[in-house]
């Protein structure tokens, strides 16, 4: 639906964009997920219009748009600061795209109340923006823009300025619409629990760049890149040394003290220094030693209501962050204490720095 | 110690309420003194027969009033909203653009054009009269200039007789008060969110229809705060028109001073006064009615 192909945006002698080549395949909900200042929303810009870019194409189902102001793109836009028209009322506010786009009468009239009625605005549809909570400003910005039936919807941070319990509600909403009415998502955020709990895929942009592509899950559970690692989930980054290869089997030295036999296959190509991520909750600890398990001590311990962060200390001083479920019985490991952590060799994912 | 006490002790917000009065004392003499006085003094000479120059009977009667809306009167007072009306429509006309591109650059740009807005304030207003007067007069820069560039005699047979005509009077009033527009339109422009221009875009408004459905009506307060700034002073203004016309040019202004030192008809300039006055305030009322509606 949406195909960006070495795309280019430099503003002066900064690169906001640098050489991007993404495929948006029509119905998805695509998260351009990244810190801010890494080029997410500059990307989405120039899918709306608003950026032309340097070097590259912009296609909208097939066609070059690269070239089109933002008011003959079939895409639209809910901004961040939702840019309600403060002067109409929320009936005008929505009906705005279709007036542009000549229609008028009976169907304005039932496709507004529609897409009032979709997003559950009954009853406002006379109250001026300023009359109206963020969440339902949030709503008359949505139902704006789907009224038009887009090819594409982007969305840059509209869930940024709600509270948390509003925000984690209309996550579901939002993805539970999209399913609803088809169209193409384009999300923008830096906030990497919403990116996973609403994308079909994930584009971690860092630097101009997408450090990574695809579903929430292949993301999380193989990063690609340290970056990319650290930037979604917690993670553990140890330096890895290989200390003896046989056949397949290669024996890894992590942090200097955790021995852990791989595949051979699971070594990325490239030339930089290993690093070895491992994720919290995979980190394994225990009262009583077991086999390849190693000794730590308990350096602090956080409460976090159905989990608990421990930041373990190994013989060696290597700090490590471990998470355990508070689900059933067992004490938490208390400050000071002595304990054992495992890790399985299949929760190790290599990376080149 | 009594007063102290009861400052502190009060919770029902008295003692404030005093110390606002107290603060605004200076301000509300000032008002009395010089604005509600004046006009009171104003409003009761209207009805007083004059009887010779600057003498009054204090005795009632309409006949002043009878008198503005007399025939001669009142196009005296048609000619001046004209004429106010007409240099509201082109300073808003020359000014909005001005304001427009003065609220849209960046802030550094911003300052500097604002400056250049403000620059003829720092000199005084009749000096200025007297610039353009130097500017329009037959052997002025206007004309030395068209010479100069050869226009006179080629394009143009004779000078131009800019000065001691309705269009001098036009260019002085335009002049005048051109800032007392754009600074307000400035201001409501420099508010405008760029975001709702983007929206207005991408829900498919082009450059025209974004600027008559968002920017035009939530730019409209400003609009409305620079015509009041620019009619009512301009429906008032007196001598400087009289100047620029050679006489030809009679407002409402130059009638009302004429009334008060040359002929000394206290009432009836009282009267022309206070019609004048319930002109400005019908402007003023229409005015911010319009911006109310617009928001």
């Amino acid at each position: 639906m949406v195909q960006l192909v070495g795309i280019t945006k430099r503003f002066d002698q900064f690169v906001a964009v640098d050489h991007v080549s993404l495929k948006i395949e029509a119905g998805e909900f695509l998260t351009l997920l990244g810190p801010s200042g890494c080029g997410k929303t500059t990307l989405l810009r120039m899918i709306s219009g608003f950026e032309t870019p340097t070097e590259g194409q912009v296609l909208l189902a097939g066609v070059d748009v690269t070239a089109l102001p933002p008011y003959l793109r079939d895409v639209n836009q809910v901004f961040q600061s939702y840019a309600i028209f403060p002067h109409l009322n929320v009936r005008d506010n929505i009906a705005f795209g279709l007036k542009m786009k000549k229609i008028d009468g009976a169907e304005l009239k039932q496709r507004v109340a529609d897409a009032v009625e979709m997003v559950g605005l009954a009853g406002l549809e006379q109250r001026k923006p300023s009359q109206l909570s963020g969440g339902q400003r949030q709503r008359v910005a949505l139902a704006r823009a789907l009224v038009c039936r887009p090819k594409v919807l982007l969305l840059d941070e509209p869930l940024a300025a709600l509270d948390a319990k509003l925000r984690r509600a209309m996550q579901i909403e939002l993805k539970r619409l999209q399913q609803q009415v088809g169209i193409t998502f384009v999300f923008v955020t830096h906030d990497q629990d919403e990116a996973m709990v609403m994308s079909d895929r994930i584009a971690v942009v860092n630097h101009g760049k997408i450090e990574q592509i695809g579903s929430a899950t292949s993301i999380y559970h193989r990063p690609a890149t340290r970056f990319v690692a650290d930037f979604l989930g917690q993670t553990n980054l140890l330096a890895a040394e290989i200390v003896q290869q046989a056949g397949d089997a290669v024996q890894l030295l992590l942090a200097g003290e955790i021995r852990l036999t791989i595949s051979a296959a699971t070594i990325p190509a490239g030339a930089g220094p290993l690093l070895a991520s491992i994720r919290p909750e995979k980190i394994r600890i225990s009262e009583a030693g077991g086999e390849r398990s190693l000794r730590a001590t308990v350096e602090e311990e956080l409460f976090r209501g159905p989990t608990s962060q421990i930041t373990l200390k190994t013989t060696r001083g290597q700090s490590l962050t471990a998470m355990t479920a508070n689900s059933n019985s067992s004490p938490v490991p208390r400050r000071g204490q002595s304990i054992f952590f495992a890790i399985e060799p299949q929760d190790v994912v290599l990376l080149r720095d | 110690m009594t007063p102290n006490v009861s400052l502190q002790s009060s919770e029902t917000g008295r003692p404030a309420t005093r110390a606002a009065w107290l603060l605004f004392a200076p301000l509300g003499a000032w008002l009395v003194l010089f604005i509600v006085a004046p006009t009171f003094i104003l409003f009761v000479y209207s009805f007083f027969h004059g009887i010779g120059v600057r003498e009054v009977q204090a005795t009632f009667t309409p006949g002043n009033y009878a008198r503005v809306f007399g025939p001669a009167y009142l196009r005296i007072f048609g000619r001046s909203i004209l004429y106010a009306g007409a240099t509201t429509v082109l300073c808003a006309l020359i000014g909005y653009p001005v304001a427009y591109y003065i609220g849209r650059a960046d802030e550094r740009r911003r300052n500097r054009l604002l400056l250049l807005v403000m620059i003829p304030f720092w000199t005084s207003f009749l000096i200025r009269t007297f610039a353009w007067y130097t500017i329009l007069q037959r052997q002025g820069l206007l004309n030395g200039l068209l010479e100069a560039l050869h226009i006179i005699p080629t394009l143009l047979h004779a000078p131009i007789e800019l000065l001691y005509s309705p269009t001098a009077v036009m260019i002085t009033l335009v002049y005048t008060y051109l800032p007392f527009m754009i600074l307000p339109i400035y201001a409501s422009v420099e508010k405008l969110d760029n975001s709702l221009l983007e929206a207005a875009s991408d829900l498919g408004a082009g450059p025209m229809q974004t600027f008559r459905r968002v920017t035009l009506p939530l730019t409209g307060p400003g609009i409305a705060a620079g015509v009041i700034m620019v009619f009512v002073p301009a429906i008032a203004m007196f001598a400087v028109t009289n100047l620029m016309s050679g006489g030809k040019v009679r407002l409402i202004g130059d009638e009302i001073e004429k009334q008060f030192y040359s002929a000394g008809d206290l009432p009836f300039g009282s009267a022309l006064g206070m019609t004048l006055l319930a002109l400005f305030m019908l402007t003023f009322w229409l005015a911010t009615r319009s911006a109310a509606k617009g928001k």
